[in-house]
């Protein structure tokens, strides 16, 4: 996998043993599937064919020909004569992800596309993905765990719990649906936490085949330092923690020596950045309700680092900058108020400011004590969307502002 | 003597399992800060049973077909019941309606339900207070349509709600009307 996990129990031993008893499984060929059906091999595809299909039937994948159409004609580019093998779905999760199946179902995380500012990031993540597939990493790991008399059933359990629960479902839990993001990152973490080698391996491999499709290799580095600097402006302690800590998710020496190799590889290697316009095309009309994903989480910390880091790099400003200050108006610190009107005001001069920040905006000023603002950011939007599903309860307060303000 | 070792053996069963039981009509205190009225008996099942989120339920035909959600959360909790180093939309006792419209959505996307939309949103008087009512679709992880009624109130600080999910198709309309009498119904502990 990509983020978010590099540790579990199973792989610390598993880690250790890999030196003992060979696991290399070679590389792939075009169009390989099992040859044995009753090998665990072969079981292993089936259990990833039908979480494969219950993804599909989930509702979570985003089933947007002008999207799909984009990140296909990318995994295409990157993944060469490989492109028939591998599916991708692009899937509504505000988690900072990326995996690979080993039947070749890859999944996107709407978090990533979120954070990713170009095509040469996101073709630098689909890089390192295509590496875990075509280097057979998933079935090393589960051969250096039969290595580690780890059986099959329970990597099987593992994996199976671990992709439900990345595709949207828990088995075994009947009703409750799947948990958290993150405990959904942990569960497939469990799965697919590749040793730190594999992952030096798809860091360094999946620069390459990037940098082969045309793609800027400094892409690599940066999509790493940038989710650095989001998880160390992060101000709920666990995920501060979580960049912190040593164990289960990367440490800062972990994130920052990876960093550092993905530099010194970038650095002998050909690209130029990608013009973004087809990247910022197939987003852009997802970005804003990526952003509400995220803001839903409430760390306005690093949610406010991510919308400034995206603010400067430009590119659905309109959208950015009314997220911002959503998030400031929220967050309601010292000078937060005023900061979020001129952002408003700031964002206004774009036209893909969504008709949604005049509400926010009504908002704003309502709870600041400013009923004819109020009224008037509240009209605008009620003009600009008259049908609303809220429009109800704008309209009541729309009333109610009237005669306060009168 | 025999009919006291029943008892006791029942109240040492009820202290270590904890297993659905009847909902009976009429009053019904939820675990939460408010109680209903039930026009009907339903089955229970109280918070510890459920896995993927804080409150209880109560059901008609089983957790797939109806569901009745009753939660208190408190200032910075959640819906979505949170594990180490999860994360979930969390109630701040500032929110506005429009958040906590998005609180319920959001949330109900983290446990099973896809796209999910809140639709007829109508401000709602709630055993005194202004409370919010809106109803939401969307679909159950296995791609069935299902729709919800949801009613949600700040007291102290502390949102009540209560929120029912069936699927759209027959179960939702065999309830609805029988829903709102409950929503009607809510009792806020602190009135
Ligand atoms: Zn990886």
């Amino acid at each position: 996998m990509f983020a978010r996990s590099e540790l579990l129990m199973l792989t610390a031993s598993l880690a250790v043993l890999a030196g003992c008893a060979t696991t290399d499984q070679g590389t792939r060929t075009v169009g390989e599937r099992p040859q044995e059906l009753n090998s665990t091999e072969a079981s292993l595809w089936y259990r990833m064919d039908e979480a494969e299909e219950n993804l599909r039937s989930s509702g979570r994948v985003i089933d947007d020909p002008a999207l799909t159409g984009y990140v296909d004609a990318l995994v295409c580019r990157i993944a060469g004569e490989f492109c028939p093998d591998v599916r991708v779905y692009v899937v509504n999760n505000p988690g900072f992800n990326a995996m690979m199946a080993p039947n070749g179902m890859m999944v996107i995380n709407s978090g990533l596309l979120l954070r990713a500012e170009s095509e040469d990031e996101l073709g630098f993540v689909i890089g390192h993905e295509l590496v875990h597939y075509l280097e057979n990493h998933a079935l090393e790991q589960h051969a250096a765990a039969r290595n580690a008399n780890i059986t099959a059933a329970v990597v099987g359990s593992v994996l199976s719990i671990g992709v439900a629960a990345a595709t949207g479902g828990v088995p075994g839990q009947g009703y409750s649906g799947s948990g958290a993001s993150i405990a959904t990152a942990l569960a497939y973490g469990g799965a697919y936490a590749y040793s730190r080698e594999r992952e030096s391996e798809a860091d360094r491999m999946g620069l390459q085949l990037a940098s082969a499709a045309g793609l800027d290799p400094k892409a690599g580095p940066k999509i790493w330092n940038d989710l650095l600097n989001e998880l160390e402006a992060s101000d709920d302690n666990r995920r501060a923690a979580r960049a912190n800590r040593g164990g289960m998710f990367r440490t800062h020496p972990v994130i920052q020596a990876r960093i550092e190799a993905l530099e010194e590889e970038a650095a002998s290697m050909q690209g130029e950045p990608a013009d973004s316009i087809a990247f910022r095309a197939a987003v852009a009309p997802f970005i804003n309700d990526w952003l509400d994903a995220e803001i839903a989480l409430r760390d306005y910390g690093s949610t406010l680092q991510l919308i400034e880091r995206r603010i400067a790099a430009g590119g659905h400003e309109g959208v950015f900058l009314a997220a911002k200050a959503r998030v400031l108006g929220m967050r309601d610190d010292e000078g937060d108020f005023d900061h979020a009107l001129e952002t408003y005001e700031a964002a206004a001069a774009y036209a893909d400011m969504p008709a949604q920040a005049y509400r926010d905006l009504g908002e704003l000023n309502r709870r600041a004590g400013r009923p004819a603002e109020a009224a008037e950011a509240f009209t605008t939007y009620l003009q600009r969307v008259p049908d609303a599903r809220d429009a109800l309860l704008v309209e009541r307060y729309i009333q109610t502002l009237m005669g306060e303000s009168e | 003597m025999k009919r006291l070792g029943v008892l006791i053996g029942a109240s040492l069963l009820a202290s270590c399992a904890v297993v659905p039981t009847t909902a009976p009509a009429g009053q019904f205190e939820t675990e939460s800060q408010f109680s209903v009225n039930l026009p009907s008996d339903w089955s229970r099942w109280p918070s510890q049973i459920n896995p993927a989120t804080n409150g209880e339920y109560l059901t008609k035909d089983g957790m797939l077909l109806n569901r009745l959600h009753f939660i208190t959360v408190a200032d910075g909790g959640t819906i979505v019941r949170t594990f180490r180093d999860s994360e979930a939309p969390v109630f701040q006792a500032d929110a506005s309606e429009f958040e906590l419209i998005e609180l319920v959505t959001r949330s109900l996307e983290q446990v099973g339900y896809n796209s999910v939309e809140a639709d007829d949103i109508r401000p709602a008087v709630i055993d005194g207070e202004d409370g919010l009512r809106f109803s939401v679709t969307g679909n159950w992880e296995n791609g069935l349509n299902v729709r919800g009624d949801v009613a949600v109130v700040t007291l102290d600080d502390e949102l009540n709600v209560i929120l029912f999910m069936a699927p759209a198709m027959h179960y939702y309309g065999e309830l609805q009307s029988e829903v709102d009498t409950i929503i009607s119904s809510m009792d806020l502990a602190a009135n």
